[in-house]
């Protein structure tokens, strides 16, 4: 079975080009464009990857960590952030709520793809 | 004026030959600038009006050609990333963009918007594409023209486009505007010529004689943080320099870059006749944790000014080596209520000796310096 994945991001270019890239590499994507939509497909399916941007719409990402991270029955969703801001502090409290990976833009799609696959393996 | 005169309607024409040739002169200045309101105010909800018209009808258009565009880049960028990507394709991809209206401004200029886009989001090979669609779409003559404006404001995009797709061409004439009394310009020029310049990328900071407000330097760190290939100097080289701003901007660059080669030159700064630059060498020694230097902070505490004595005691509560103890709890004493609440803050930081010792110092203090140290053991504010 196909292993589903969200992505939660703002920007259209980049929600697309992730969603092309996911689904190039055998997955199931469903999208969101801000942290409304995003909390609220996160409710109503079964994810087995989120991924997350930080900067959104309504509801911030690390918002929507600490809620996805405080529901028993989905705190073992793996989640990755996506920010343009590598700041320390972000990528502190990022991993503080949960958070199971990092990347910062820019970034290189083919190194983002392994570490979707290595995170979905782990898991 | 006569034949104007002829095409007014009869009412008119007897209003102005009965009434208002009649009336003194201020009513009839009156009379005018009513009517010359009355068509401004015309003039310019016409105005509006033909712009909303255009733009509700620009619109639906302007969503197709960007839902275009973002396939085409989308699906190469996939494609590309794939490996196993020829010439042929390439070409392939250009003329697929080609077939949209380039002639048209707003199409040009939203192609040349995803471009920056993507390329500020995504590094590796795929850049190399993205610079290729830009130059083979001819896209750069498009950027370059806006050089060329009399606006600052299309100048500056100009600057941002050619720089962020690495048109090095234009490298030195960037370096006419680094110095420019508009500060977007100037921004940009700056955050261009580190992005494009291959021999010295922070050479403007030798000419430049504005001021580096504090949102350009996070723009400029911006820039270093993204572009990895940007070959860095010591940055101390300019802590000599006249403009004080270049001074902090350089401090703040030695600390992001962690360059401690430049320690000695750092500690030097605390002669600087300017308040603003000793504060920020004494936030950089906390921040790059010099442990040997609190001494050298704490030798020039009381010539400094207020603000910075504040900061000394923040960055020795920061170091937290807890060999300056002793002057943090000399501090506590303090009359001024600032110096003596960072001071019992920075004992705090030195964890559980530093509570004991924020104990042991309740039984000797002033009554009136004793709540911030209270203030400071309050479990509830750390919890």
């Amino acid at each position: 079975m196909k292993k589903k994945i969200l992505v939660i991001e703002d920007e259209t270019l980049m929600n697309r080009t992730i969603e092309f890239q996911l689904k190039k590499d055998g997955y199931e994507v469903d999208t969101a464009l801000d942290g409304k939509s995003g909390i609220a497909k996160i409710e109503a399916n079964h994810y087995d990857l989120i991924i997350l941007d930080i900067m959104l719409p309504y509801v911030n990402g690390l918002e929507i960590l600490a809620k996805i991270k405080q529901n028993d029955s989905r705190k073992y969703i793996p989640v990755i952030i996506i920010s343009a801001t590598g700041l320390e502090d972000t990528v502190l409290e990022g991993f503080k709520l949960g958070a199971n990976d990092f990347i910062t833009k820019p970034f290189i799609l083919p190194e983002f793809s392994i570490r979707v696959r290595r995170l979905l393996l782990s898991n | 004026m006569e034949r104007l005169y002829n095409f007014l309607p009869g009412f008119m024409r007897s209003f102005y030959e009965e009434q208002f040739l009649n009336y003194p002169l201020l009513i009839k200045v009156a009379y005018l600038g009513i009517i010359i309101s009355f068509l401004i105010t015309l003039t310019c909800y016409l105005i509006i009006f033909v712009r909303r018209i255009r733009q509700a009808w620009m619109q639906p258009k302007i969503a197709t050609w960007k839902n275009e565009i973002d396939s085409v880049l989308t699906s190469s960028i996939i494609a590309f990333n794939s490996g196993g990507y020829h010439e042929d394709d390439i070409q392939h991809i250009v003329e697929e963009l080609k077939k949209l209206p380039l002639h048209t401004y707003t199409v040009r200029q939203m192609l040349i918007g995803e471009l920056i886009f993507l390329h500020k989001n995504f590094s590796g090979k795929v850049n190399i594409l993205i610079r290729t669609i830009y130059v083979r779409l001819k896209l750069e003559d498009h950027s370059k023209r806006k050089l060329k404006s009399w606006h600052w404001f299309k100048k500056a995009q100009g600057i941002e486009e050619l720089s962020e797709l690495g048109i090095e061409s234009i490298s030195e004439e960037l370096l006419r505007y680094v110095n420019s009394k508009n500060i977007i310009l100037r921004m940009q020029a700056q955050s261009g010529f580190l992005q494009l310049s291959k021999t010295n990328p922070f050479v403007f900071l030798d000419y430049t004689n504005q001021n580096i407000l504090p949102w350009h330097q996070i723009n400029l760190m911006d820039v270093l943080n993204r572009r990895k290939d940007i070959p860095l100097p010591t940055f101390s080289k300019w802590f000599q320099s006249s403009n004080k701003s270049v001074v902090v901007f350089c401090i703040r660059l030695v600390v992001r870059f962690r360059q401690m080669e430049s320690v000695q030159e750092l500690l030097q700064l605390i002669k600087h006749p300017d308040g603003e630059v000793r504060k920020e060498m004494i936030i950089a020694v906390g921040e790059l944790s010099l442990v040997d230097s609190e001494r050298h902070l704490i030798i020039h505490f009381n010539n400094e000014t207020h603000l910075c004595q504040l900061e000394i005691i923040k960055t020795v509560g920061k170091i937290a080596s807890g060999e300056e103890i002793d002057f943090l709890k000399r501090m506590v004493f303090s009359s001024d209520f600032e110096i003596r609440f960072e001071a019992a803050k920075a004992i705090q930081k030195h964890g559980e000796a530093g509570e004991t010792i924020l104990y042991t110092l309740l039984d000797t203090l002033p009554e009136e310096n004793i709540s911030v140290v209270l203030h400071m053991l309050d479990k509830r504010l750390t919890a």
